[in-house]
């Protein structure tokens, strides 16, 4: 679940300064929900399977993040054969399917894996403190910032607090045998995960106070925008460009 | 109730973006500077009590406690929300990064169903815990619902053929609604037992 596992790496993609790098990203995202033609999917996927390559990043990481998306996707190509598209025209073990719905599903998978990986690149490549920094540059709204900072440097702390309280339920028997949690249980961990949090949010205020917080985002790396970032920028908003086009051609 | 990559148009997902964008504006109007650690550190609590598992037969579901968001951060339960979503996609995911502007609009609203279904409530019936649970869990179970009616109306104006996935997605919420409805029910008759005031500030019960 740490996406910036892999920050430290040094590749072309690392290099590029978030500030242009997550618009640029984000482009090619909304990009591949626009295309609509087979061979313009198909390029979209190399195109993102390309820009993974280029990180560095292993690829043991890259497929385990693909896992999610792949779960779902593996769910709904045979939903949509079945339901979606017209007449069924093709079965497979007497099951009627529609080659329409099929194709559907198909395209689906091929954004959804296309945008995953775009994920993969946008933030498997600069820690989650360079990509804030990066928001705050591109004029995020510092209340939602600071919600962002806060949210994540607690995310950590609670998934530790929540496995000692489910290993403290389960040495008393509260119904947490074999993975299989009953509601209840399950409740009297959420309430003492709450209450903790709630308790704990007085003192982070009164801490923050203490050090003179004023709502804005400092941070120690600095980076300035070089000839290279602007390159790769063009390079990718063209790339991008050449896809809308050959789509819609 | 989260849509994943692909399923969406993308003029769908850029008009969810404007919609979050706006969504973000009017619940930021209503934070202070103080409000900002409880709804992050509770964000965050509520993003790892979601990812718990609740078997249900052969399968499982995750609770997505918008109803209880609403119902303890109130308005701001949005930007704790889109924070969640956020984290979801980049760490697990879970939902997409080009649907994070229609998941935040629907589960953002949802939550602020539950906060105005259950102020009123909180404000009369303050000193009755057991009725204010259940009323806490009728508002869980109906802001899944809002969630879900948003979420299959987005999905059949997707542009594409998706009427399967959508009667497969309202079945598997229903259930979830009912789950969530008695989880929350549940949670709320604690914490009001244990710490009211977190249920019950200031601006909620009476004089």
């Amino acid at each position: 679940m740490d996406i910036d596992r892999y920050a430290d790496l040094d590749s072309p993609v690392h290099r590029w300064d978030p500030r242009l790098k997550l618009p640029c990203l984000f482009g090619l995202v909304f990009v591949c929900s626009f295309l609509r033609t087979p061979v313009a999917h198909f390029l979209a996927l190399i195109v993102a399977g390309s820009l993974v390559l280029l990180t560095r990043i292993p690829l043991r990481f890259v497929v385990r993040v693909l896992r999610v998306p792949l779960r779902f996707l593996v769910l709904l190509v045979p939903l949509l054969a079945l339901t979606a598209g017209g007449p069924h025209s093709f079965g497979l073990a007497g099951i009627p399917l529609s080659r329409e719905g099929f194709e559907l599903g198909v395209f689906i998978s091929f954004k959804a894996l296309s945008i995953t990986l775009i994920l993969v690149a946008a933030f498997g490549t600069a820690g989650v403190h360079e990509t804030l920094g990066a928001f705050e540059a591109l004029r995020m709204p510092k209340t939602l910032l600071a919600v962002f900072l806060f949210t994540y440097r607690y995310v950590f702390l609670y998934l530790d607090d929540m496995r000692r309280l489910r290993t403290a339920a389960a040495l008393r028997g509260h119904g947490l045998r074999g993975g299989r949690p009953r509601i209840v249980a399950l409740g009297g961990i959420m309430v003492m995960l709450l209450i903790r949090s709630y308790e704990h949010s007085e003192r982070v205020y009164a801490a923050m106070q203490l050090r003179g917080f004023d709502g804005s985002y400092c941070t120690a790396t600095e980076r300035v925008v070089n000839a290279p970032d602007g390159v790769k920028s063009v390079l990718l908003m063209g790339i991008a460009c050449a896809l809308l086009l050959l789509d819609r051609s | 109730m989260h849509i994943s990559d692909g399923v969406l148009d993308a003029r769908i997902c850029i008009g969810g973006y404007v919609a979050a964008a706006g969504l973000v504006a009017y619940a930021s109007t209503k934070v202070k500077r103080e409000d900002i650690p409880r709804i992050s550190v509770m964000g965050a609590a509520f993003f790892v009590a979601s990812l718990l598992h609740i078997r249900i037969g052969i399968t499982s579901v995750h609770p997505l406690l918008v109803g209880l968001m609403g119902a303890v951060l109130g308005v701001p339960a949005v930007l704790a929300v889109v924070v969640g979503l956020f984290f979801q996609a980049v760490m697990f995911g879970h939902g997409g990064l080009s649907t994070l502007g229609v998941n935040a609009v629907i589960m953002g609203l949802s939550a602020l169903a539950a906060t105005g279904m259950f102020v009123l409530p909180a404000r009369r019936w303050s000193g009755n815990h057991v009725l204010l649970s259940v009323v806490a869990g009728v508002t869980a179970a109906l802001a899944i619902f809002v969630g879900t009616a948003l979420t299959v109306a987005v999905v059949l104006l997707g542009g594409y053929e998706l009427r399967g996935l959508a009667v497969y997605f309202t079945a598997a919420h229903l259930v979830l609604a009912g789950v969530e409805g008695v989880l929350t029910g549940f949670v709320v008759r604690q914490i009001l037992r244990i710490k009211p005031e977190m249920l019950l500030r200031p601006g909620r019960t009476p004089a």
